[in-house]
């Protein structure tokens, strides 16, 4: 009988710490993506930066949740069981395209809290069809902090039906974290 | 003679297509369409806010051959359009041109895109009398209106964006059905 009661004890203890542990990275996705709200988070690097870092493929790197994604989440809100927000990460990368300018890539994510029962529970913004996905953590000053896990990347063009060009992001040392200041709408522009 | 459970069947796919029929409506497959609007003295001293002089919205040829294209790589549904955008903005007299890839038929709407610069979109949906409603941004169902842009050339990454945003008085735009002159 004792067994047992301790037994009840640690499984509702354990149930409890990983409810805490997801509602935390439910709550830090929810801090950084503030409901109905328009956000950006944006970082452009000039050109000293970028030449101190070669390792860094990336220009300018921006995670934007504005009308088309909150537009989405006002369609789908209330359905399904694990809620998801969905946002838009845009990456420029060094090399050009046509007319000489940057090429710019860009993906939906969607961004959830890892399941209740997750080891060490994360938010996470996942690529659809396997693309990957970045962790996204809320700084002291409100940026985001963005990070691509060791071993994986993120595969930001050529996902599930478009295979006319492929682009990958992370593959690159220097590609990998990013803190991303909160920005006007504008900067993801 | 045809069995009345046909006649049921087709009926009840009749029945199905308004929506789709709808959108078709304003951008038949395989035809050119074009739909425009100039905004004259009057309607402008009377928004003092609106950017926007003149907008047209057109499929030409190209937009015919890119659509023809979507459906060989087999990588759309057949209600994906290519488009053509016009724009001109108050005190600017060059046109900004962008082609756009629009896609998804909520009530008949669907979402378009520039591909050269991302994250902007406009919404594009059936009006009355073959009219177009092109919107920028738009409202939740919580009464919150949410601003957003379309870039209209490749300048993403540069210091001067050419931009149309939603702004004070840029968040719609009612087309007409116009001949192709009128999106030239």
């Amino acid at each position: 009988m004792r067994a047992a009661v301790l037994l009840a004890l640690a499984v509702a203890a354990f149930a409890a710490t990983a409810e805490a542990a997801a509602t935390g990275a439910q709550g830090e996705l929810e801090a950084l993506f503030p409901p109905n709200q328009a956000t950006c988070y944006a970082m452009r690097f000039d050109a000293a930066w970028l030449a101190a870092h070669p390792d860094q493929s990336v220009v300018a790197i921006r995670v934007m949740r504005g009308y088309p994604s909150l537009r989405e989440s006002d369609e789908t809100s209330g359905q399904g069981e694990w809620p998801s927000m969905p946002a838009q990460l845009i990456v420029t990368f060094r090399d050009t395209g046509e007319n000489a300018t940057p090429r710019q890539y860009g993906a939906e994510v969607e961004c959830r809290a890892d399941r209740e029962g997750a080891p060490d529970p994360k938010a996470r913004c996942v690529i659809a069809c396997d693309g990957g996905d970045f962790i996204p953590t809320r700084d002291a000053d409100g940026a985001m902090h963005f990070a691509i896990e060791d071993g994986r990347s993120l595969r930001i063009a050529g996902g599930c039906t478009n295979h006319r060009e492929l682009r990958a992001l992370g593959t690159q040392k220097g590609d990998r974290i990013f803190t991303l200041p909160r920005q006007p709408l504008e900067a993801c522009r | 003679m045809a069995s009345p459970i046909i006649g049921v069947a087709l009926l009840a796919a009749l029945a199905a297509l308004p929506a789709r029929a709808e959108t078709d409506r304003s951008f038949p497959e395989g035809r050119p369409t074009c739909h425009a609007r100039v905004y004259d003295a009057a309607h402008l001293a009377a928004h003092p806010h609106q950017r926007v002089v003149a907008i047209s919205f057109a499929r030409i040829t190209r937009d015919l051959a890119a659509e023809k294209q979507f459906i060989a790589d087999g990588e759309i549904t057949e209600e994906m359009i290519s488009a053509t955008l016009r724009v001109r903005f108050r005190g600017d007299p060059v046109t900004h041109i962008a082609r756009l890839e629009c896609d998804g038929t909520r009530n008949g709407a669907r979402y378009c895109e520039a591909p050269a610069c991302q994250g902007g979109e406009i919404t594009v949906a059936p009006a009355a009398h073959g009219a177009i409603r092109i919107s920028v941004g738009g409202t939740l169902t919580n009464g919150t209106f949410v601003p957003h842009f379309l870039h209209l050339d490749d300048s993403c990454e540069t210091n001067r964006l050419i931009v149309l945003e939603s702004g004070a008085d840029d968040r719609e735009f009612l087309l007409l059905a116009a001949p192709p002159e009128a999106c030239r």
